[in-house]
């Protein structure tokens, strides 16, 4: 039972960052390639804060989420005046650096060997873990909520206009590139908040935890849903992560030779759903805004 | 000879021309009308760049309606859109170019005769075509559909942006060709008064129909004008 | 007494690989309500518009703005400052948001700063009757079909184009072909509302414009401008007959 609590929060959090996800891209065309870098730092941030530093969880946390916002602020400073191939690739070596620290720097987050133990905020015995899981859903719901009230907004059509046509809502007198970089700095401090939160949840933290991978299945999940909806990203990453992490490994009788195979198998099928949803439907499954003939 | 029946056509399920017919041969056929009445939904539907929903499409007795608009092009019909109308990111020369694999005669002839028309070109041929001013950038749309010596050419707006001097020329230069050349040219305009000066027959939009249509000598300005007060 | 200029250029200048695009001696823009700036193409009308409005960093000069008693230095602002203090520029190619709808996009236009901040989108929503009263009041002087549906047409893009910056209210209006693809009652429209606005107003207007009927019927001074340099300027009379203007830029008369 633990351990469909276990993936049921893994779900949500997943959630929490394919939202984010569709905020900065889906709403303001910012390329994240480095998803898992913002989400890793908040983690490895969050177990160092709070097992390294004695601090208590929600400081820690709190700490964690500005750290990573901080880094964001730098990253974008730098590269959200750049095109999209430009944010991609910077995003994307960000990860990678990351993952390549998080993996060096033994003396601070243990290496490979992994860095432990984080704990939870709370013990309710059994409860504990269904509680937490009420936590990662309640941050989900106010990432959810923003991103459905965003819609109707004057925040929100500025944003649209930004992911439309910069230049022209520049010379309407709309401090573009500000606009941008707060957005940026803030969604992806979200992303580190997820991580943070992740931390209690994996308890021991290993490199291996913030490969590229996290990135892909958050736009995976993305672009199968539909970038330009917050649902997409929940159907997204329910139809992904839910169905092989969740519904597969916990319900389905899979023989143990084969359970090896399962990983690869779920990577092949996320490509082919990714292509049929290209050639079918390429806005997502909930389709674009585009009405453009 | 282009003929066209019954023709409905429109965005992505929304119709907005519906049952428009002309024909036009080796002349000027002006279409006129008020923004938004459906003046480059027409041309695009002929250039194969939305297909049409009902209707027929006809060049010199062939069906084109159903082709792709890159073998439209290859049938000698050329196209120049009214907006993003340039390959931005190429060269001046390169955009001429592309035009240019399509024409019968030798590619220095043809563009002699455009560097007559438009002297400025030969000067901004290495210059990327998307930093270029409005008007040259008209300039190289126009060039880029000369240089394929199309029997029809469809213009969309060629004019907007174009210097007095320029516009003139170039009213010229249409009259010239489908007079000449005997080319096909369907032209949409704003400019009416000069438009009606080189047409043949003029067609009228309103609101995605027909309002008036006819040879030029029969027609009055004011019924013309008529067309953009509904 | 002659009225001070809202926006004093001098020495400007600017090259492009190489090719000095403008090089304006002096040029004082807002003593005129409505002011036009025609010249050949590629001569470097919307450079001009652009080194002002700082979308282009000009490479020497001095551009000086007088919105009300006091001297900004422009150079030392960026695009979107210069627009908030009232100096706005339509666009010569055409320019939309792809996803916003007619009414959407102007409301962008007159929406303050402070309503658009990451979190205001938690705070409690206003109905805003001012701002809904002021764009249909625009709007009642332009043919659109249906205001909350979607500008598709070149010509109503370029319209809502106008609009947009009309609803800015700014102090000078420099307008770059903003007829080009308008047919004429709808460009006697456009320059109608912009005439009253001047009249009312205080808004001086600078205009860039191919259609010459336009310029000498709407405008009290015209500059014409080649090879990036001022050749003349003057009445709409002086300038229309000026040599250098008839043998650069004037139409051929036989069609
Ligand atoms: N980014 C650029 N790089 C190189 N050349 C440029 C660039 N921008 C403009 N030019 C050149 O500068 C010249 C002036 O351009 P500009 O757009 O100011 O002309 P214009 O007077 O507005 O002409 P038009 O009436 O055709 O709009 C043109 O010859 C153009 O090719
Ligand atoms: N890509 C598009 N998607 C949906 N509707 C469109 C699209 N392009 C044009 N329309 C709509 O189709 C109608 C006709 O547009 P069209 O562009 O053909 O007008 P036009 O006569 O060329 O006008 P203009 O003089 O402004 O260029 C308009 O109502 C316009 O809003
Ligand atoms: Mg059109
Ligand atoms: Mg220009």
């Amino acid at each position: 039972m633990a351990y469909l609590y276990f993936s049921l929060a893994l779900v949500a959090v997943y959630i929490g960052i394919t939202l984010l996800l569709h905020l900065q891209f889906g709403r303001v065309g910012i390329v994240n390639f480095g998803v898992v870098g913002f989400w890793g730092l908040g983690m490895y941030a969050h177990g160092v804060f709070m097992v390294t530093l004695g601090l208590p969880w929600l400081v820690a946390l709190l700490l964690a989420t500005l750290l990573v916002g901080l880094f964001a602020l730098a990253l974008g400073a730098l590269v959200l005046r750049l095109d999209g191939q430009s944010v991609l690739v910077a995003t994307l070596a960000f990860a990678t650096i990351v993952l390549h620290l998080v993996t060096t720097e033994k003396w601070l987050t243990g290496g490979v060997v992994g860095f432990g133990t984080i704990e939870y905020p709370f013990d309710f015995g059994a409860a504990t873990e269904p509680a937490y899981l009420a936590l990662i859903l309640a941050f989900v719901a106010v990432v959810l909520v923003y991103a459905l009230r965003l819609d109707s907004s004057a925040y929100g059509r500025l944003l649209s206009a930004i992911r439309d046509n910069e230049p022209l809502a520049h010379g309407l007198g709309k401090p573009t590139f500000r606009h941008k970089l707060i957005f940026f700095a803030v969604t992806s401090a979200g992303m580190g908040l997820f991580g943070g939160l992740s931390a209690s949840l994996n308890q021991f933290l290993t490199p291996n935890m913030i490969a590229p991978g996290v990135t892909f299945t958050a736009w995976i999940a993305l672009v199968l849903g539909g970038k330009d909806h917050p649902w997409g990203a929940i159907i997204g990453v329910c139809a992904t992560v839910g169905l092989f992490d969740v519904f597969i490994e916990t319900f389905a009788p899979i023989p143990a030779d084969y359970a090896l195979l399962v990983p690869n198998i779920k990577l092949m099928l996320y490509g082919a759903f990714l292509v049929v949803i290209m050639l079918y439907r390429p806005s997502g499954v909930l389709g674009g805004y585009g009405r453009r003939g | 000879m282009f003929e066209i029946t019954g023709l409905q056509s429109g965005y992505g399920g929304v119709t907005i021309l519906k049952d428009v017919a002309l024909s036009a041969d080796r002349e000027v056929y002006a279409v006129l009308g008020a923004n938004g009445a459906g003046k480059s939904t027409l041309l695009k539907t002929l250039a194969g760049i939305i297909r049409p929903t009902a209707g027929e499409i006809r060049f010199n007795g062939e069906r084109i309606d159903r082709l792709p608009a890159h073998k439209i092009a290859a049938l000698g019909i050329g196209y120049v859109p009214q907006e993003n109308c340039v390959f931005p990111d190429l060269t001046v020369a390169e955009n001429l170019s592309i035009g240019g694999i399509l024409g019968k005669r030798s590619k220095a002839d043809r563009l002699a005769e455009l560097y007559d028309l438009f002297p400025d070109l030969q000067e901004r041929l290495d210059q990327k075509a998307g930093s270029l001013s409005g008007g040259e950038g008209q300039m190289v749309a126009i060039g880029r559909a000369l240089m394929q010596e199309p029997s029809v050419l469809l213009l969309d707006e060629p004019t907007a942006g174009l210097s007095p001097r320029y516009t003139d020329l170039l009213f010229r230069r249409v009259a010239e060709i489908s007079r000449e050349k005997q080319v096909t040219v369907v032209l949409a305009e704003q400019n009416v008064t000069s438009t009606l000066g080189i047409a043949r027959k003029v067609h009228v939009l309103s609101l995605g129909k027909t309002h008036l249509q006819g040879a030029t000598d029969e027609v009055s300005i004011e019924q013309v004008r008529q067309g953009y007060h509904i | 007494m002659t009225v001070e200029a809202k926006l004093s250029i001098a020495g400007l200048e600017k090259s492009f690989v190489g090719r000095k695009v403008v090089s304006v001696d002096r040029l004082e823009i807002g003593r005129h309500g409505i002011e036009g700036l025609i010249g050949p193409n590629g001569a470097g009308k919307t450079t001009l518009m652009g080194l002002i409005t700082r979308k282009l960093k000009a490479d020497a000069g001095t551009l000086i703005y007088r919105p009300g008693g006091t001297e900004i230095d422009l150079r030392q602002m960026s695009m979107d400052q210069v627009a908030r203090a009232g100096l706005v520029k339509t666009n010569q190619v055409i320019q939309d948001f792809e996803t916003l709808s007619i009414r959407d996009s102007l409301r962008l236009a007159l929406a303050p700063a402070e309503r658009e901040q990451f979190w205001t989108v938690f705070t409690k929503r206003r109905k805003r009757d001012a701002v809904e009263a002021e764009i249909d009041e625009i709007l009642s002087h332009f043919p659109f079909e249906n205001p909350n549906g979607d500008a598709r047409s070149a010509g109503e893009k370029k319209l809502l184009d106008i609009i947009r910056c009309l609803l800015l209210k700014p102090k000078v209006l420099l307008m770059d072909e903003p007829t080009a693809g308008l047919p004429d009652d709808l460009t006697r429209a456009v320059m109608t509302l912009v005439q009253k606005k001047v009249a009312e107003e205080d808004l001086k207007v600078f205009i860039i414009e191919h259609d010459l009927d336009l310029i000498w019927d709407y405008c009290a001074h015209v500059n014409f401008l080649a090879d990036g340099r001022l050749l003349c300027s003057g009445t709409p009379q002086e300038v229309k007959d000026h040599p250098v203007v008839v043998e650069k830029y004037m139409g051929v008369v036989d069609v």
